[in-house]
């Protein structure tokens, strides 16, 4: 992947530079709004990485200015810890999805590769080796089987299919299930993970819901 | 820098233009008292003169010319100072009188004349002809007239140069007494801004305006040393508690050298865990200032809040359940808020994980939701161990972790944002034993939520 990422702050350009050069990826570091802003237009790139405080153009006027000019590349914000009013800012600004510093190196993978890889909003057939879920009617079935799902773990299961093959971690679920913005000490993820498996079925060496240690969980894309 | 001016001061100008308009009316009224008494005499003299010009010229146009004559020797003997004085002038001359000059021509006139002594008085003169040629001239001397406007002048410029001086005077004694008051009061100020944090007002207990302000000041002084000391109390408290995780640690990380390689992984991503605990208090305890700040009122909406807590119980059921826990509700139906989604769905989070972390398997916790006339009342109750009374006003302070919590993970600042998310909706948080158990009530007042925005 070709990643854009516009930070000021020197030690974390260099830790998420190297984070993704060992892993095979290209970056483009641009240290200001308006570096950043020639680059993304020199080049497509398959995400950008923003911290939202910088020098002179700052990263929402970034991501306006970008959207303003039809550039659709997924942007991911970085913000800093504690700033709840910054996620409402940024997403309505035009980006994608953010992340609060300090984070996991897993973490931003894991919300890197979901915005790179973004499935097309219109489609309506979700499917994962012999899962298959139908987002119009509302109906999940394995094996030509029904499975029975609450409104919750339809939602859960939806996005680990719509990210399958890539890790989705606890807090990006969080987010996108259950709408927390905040980390629960509870660990109400792996409970409702256990029990989606359990109704689910299937052999327990062959889950279909793996669990990634120390990052996630991921449902295998094929098999 | 010193401004002890004393022309500078308020009360020194205010005094100076009342003063100053004070003396200003006082010359309209010596002006106007002038005219008025001027004119008046002046009129009473010349009635004076009408009359015996009047008198002499029935005597002319009964006696001729030896009538009038005869006339003016009685009018003359009559007034022998020389109060009145009189001419007949015959063809320019003067055929009788003991006037020296007469201006010329009929009427009304007032002249400078050339008194005896030789100094130079004035007359008023009215000058009539009886024949072709033949003049009666009758004049009075305005010298009474004259005193008595310049005693009235002389009076009021007296009064008015009097007013000036004491006025001068008097305003720069207020400004002295009051800016001695002024100054007693800046000294503390300065005092205090130079770090002498205790220092006071001194107070006269008289009751006047600059004791009530000293005892207003002083009441405020109190308050913000209040402020100050819990704002103290706060920073020393979250540095002493973030302080012993980053001991540990530390000590840790030592450790770390003397592990064999193959242990090192592990014991790193140890550390690491450790790391985020402490960033999520630093999370919380920034969440928590920012909520206090009060600057999320702008995002308010309306919202269903029965749906909410629906929404936050389905959440945390199967926790709960492999807690060994009953989790139940009992809400009442279509109850709304105007508030913050994010904000009221952590609180409520915060309280039941509370309560699933806190007590043994078997509790029943039950979130209770209703509405009275005017407010909105969120309760979690639960069937636990409860805590001691003692510990009940303090559970909602930052840090603060129960006797029998300590050895459960935990930032200790869940009820502090439950407590700050219930002000920032104008409302209230309590806590009771309900014997056995623990009651946390929620308490919005449908106004203060609504009205808030």
């Amino acid at each position: 992947m070709r990643v854009l990422v516009v930070e000021d702050d020197r030690e974390t350009a260099e830790f998420i530079k190297q984070a993704l050069g060992s892993r095979g990826h290209v970056v483009d570091h641009a240290a200001t709004g308006r570096e950043g802003l020639e680059m993304a237009k020199s080049a497509p790139h398959d995400v950008a990485i923003v911290d939202r405080m910088l020098p002179g153009l700052d990263g929402l006027s970034l991501v306006k200015q970008l959207r303003a000019e039809q550039n659709p590349v997924p942007v991911l914000f970085l913000t800093n810890l504690g700033g709840i009013d910054d996620r409402v800012e940024g997403l309505e600004s035009g980006g994608d999805d953010y992340l609060v510093k300090p984070f996991a190196v897993s973490e931003l993978l894991a919300r890197m590769n979901a915005l790179a890889r973004r499935l097309p909003t219109a489609q309506t057939n979700l499917k994962a080796g012999d899962l298959e879920m139908d987002l119009l009617m509302r109906a999940v079935t394995r094996r030509g089987q029904n499975v029975e799902l609450q409104p919750r773990e339809f939602k859960l299961l939806e996005c680990l299919m719509r990210n399958a093959g890539r890790v989705v971690t606890r807090t990006m679920l969080l987010e996108a299930v259950w709408n927390f913005n905040f980390d629960p000490k509870t660990n109400i993820v792996e409970t409702h993970v256990s029990r989606l498996r359990t109704k689910l079925g299937g052999p327990a060496d062959q889950d279909l819901i793996q669990t990634v240690r120390g990052a996630g969980y991921m449902i295998r894309a094929d098999r | 820098m010193r401004t002890d001016k004393f022309y500078k001061t308020t009360v020194f100008r205010l005094t100076a233009l009342y003063v100053g308009a004070f003396a200003v009316a006082l010359a309209l009224l010596g002006a106007i008292t002038y005219a008025v008494v001027d004119r008046t005499l002046v009129g009473k003299l010349d009635d004076r003169i009408s009359a015996e010009s009047e008198a002499l010229r029935n005597s002319f146009r009964s006696g001729g010319i030896q009538g009038l004559l005869a006339g003016l020797r009685d009018h003359q003997q009559s007034h022998p100072n020389g109060a009145i004085d009189y001419a007949v002038v015959q063809g320019g001359k003067r055929i009788a009188g003991r006037l020296k000059t007469w201006p010329r021509g009929d009427g009304w006139f007032s002249r400078p004349y050339q008194e005896e002594a030789g100094e130079t008085g004035s007359r008023r003169f009215l000058v009539v002809s009886l024949d072709p040629g033949l003049q009666l001239v009758v004049a009075a001397d305005p010298e009474q007239v004259e005193e008595v406007t310049q005693a009235i002048f002389g009076g009021f410029v007296s009064a008015f140069v009097a007013v000036l001086l004491l006025g001068a005077i008097g305003a720069v004694a207020l400004s002295h007494a009051l800016m001695k008051r002024v100054t007693v009061i800046r000294r503390t100020a300065e005092a205090i801004v130079a770090g002498d944090l205790k220092r006071r007002i001194p107070r006269q207990h008289n009751g006047d305006d600059f004791d009530l302000l000293s005892q207003t000041l002083n009441h405020m002084l109190d308050r913000i040393s209040e402020l100050m000391e819990s704002l103290r109390q706060v920073s020393a408290n979250i540095a002493h508690d973030l302080k012993t995780p980053l001991a540990h640690l530390r000590n840790r990380l030592e450790h770390m050298r003397e592990l064999p390689p193959q242990a090192r992984t592990a014991a790193a991503e140890d550390a690491v865990a450790r790391v985020d605990d402490i960033l999520s208090t630093f999370s919380a305890l920034l969440r928590i200032a920012q909520i206090e700040a009060g600057t999320r009122r702008a995002g308010f909406v309306d919202l269903d809040l029965s749906q909410l807590c629906e929404s936050v119980v389905d959440t945390f059921t199967p926790a709960a359940e492999d807690a060994g826990q009953t989790l139940q509700t009992r809400l009442a139906p279509g109850v709304t808020i105007h508030g913050d989604r994010e904000l009221l769905t952590q609180a409520l989070a915060n309280l039941i994980e509370n309560a699933i972390r806190h007590t043994p398997a078997g509790t029943t916790i039950t979130l209770a939701l209703r509405r009275d006339d005017d407010h909105t009342i969120v309760s979690i109750t639960d069937t636990g161990p409860g805590i001691p009374a003692s510990e009940l006003p303090q559970v909602f302070r930052r840090f603060y972790r129960g006797a029998k919590a300590m050895d459960t993970a935990g930032t200790g600042l869940g009820l502090s944002l439950v407590k700050a998310v219930a002000e920032l909706h104008g409302g209230a948080v309590e806590a009771t034993n309900t014997g056995p158990g623990l009651a946390i009530v929620l308490n919005i007042p449908v106004e203060g939520s609504s009205g808030a925005s």
